[in-house]
């Protein structure tokens, strides 16, 4: 996708922040030069050949923009905020930027065009027992009870149970 | 208020940061910038660099 688009101009960067689920394997950063060789892990580990921007440890650049594990935004190329979301998807990128590119070609024409505000609420696939999965598997058991206690205490027991029970069956004798 | 790096998982984080995230910022804002590392070299650069030229798409995480 970032070489599709960076044909077309856009730029893309990753820009690595606190660790969200600190566990064995991957715990929180205590120097900035630890936060530098996880990041440099990520990069190896899920093969990102967008460039890796390393926020400084107490995550000035992620507070300011929110905060949140895995958010996105296009900075158009005055330096204005065209979009902002919650969570990262890449079908949502994509629609997104083929209409802002889409605005610059026709603006570009000669033909007049105006903005205009739009909020949108989006959904994606939700699978904590596939997320539980992932987090055993690349930080630790550790990461896994914590997310599971943080999902009981704020959406309840039901909303935890598919996890719980996987995380149950893991640690049960294998027959 | 939380640790920025906390070393647990806060039972509540989830919730309250992802209900602010629309006050955060707004679109039309000015983006705001900083000085971060880049990875592969180790030298600093500035965020706004990414946006001078046409559009930039910033995405945010870690390995967890």
């Amino acid at each position: 996708m970032a070489e599709e688009y960076g044909a077309r101009g856009v730029k893309f960067a990753f820009i690595y922040t606190r660790e969200a689920h600190p566990g064995e394997k991957y715990g929180h950063h205590q120097s900035f030069d630890q936060k530098l060789r996880n990041a440099r892990d990520m990069v190896d580990a899920h093969n990102i050949r967008r460039p890796m921007l390393v926020d400084d440890l107490d995550g000035k650049v992620h507070r300011a923009y929110g905060s949140l594990p895995n958010m996105a935004y296009i900075i158009g190329g005055g330096g204005k905020i065209v979009y902002r979301a919650a969570w990262t998807d890449a079908g949502n990128l994509r629609l997104v930027l083929d209409s802002i590119l889409e605005s610059r070609d026709r603006r570009n024409n000669g033909e007049p065009m105006r903005p205009f505000y739009v909020e949108w609420e989006a959904s994606v696939a939700l699978d904590r027992v596939k997320f539980v999965e992932m987090l055993l598997n690349d930080v630790g058991p550790r990461a896994v009870t914590e997310y599971i206690a943080a999902i009981e205490a704020t959406l309840g027991a039901a909303a935890a149970r598919p996890a719980r029970k996987w995380w149950e069956a893991q640690q049960s004798p294998e027959q | 208020m939380t640790d920025y790096n906390y070393e647990h998982f806060p039972l509540d984080l989830d919730m309250s940061t992802f209900e602010a995230f629309p006050s955060a910022l707004k679109v039309g804002q000015r983006a705001p910038s900083g000085t971060l590392v880049k990875a592969d070299h180790g030298k600093l650069i500035r965020l706004s660099k990414a946006w001078r030229s046409g559009p930039a798409v910033l995405e945010f995480g870690s390995i967890t």
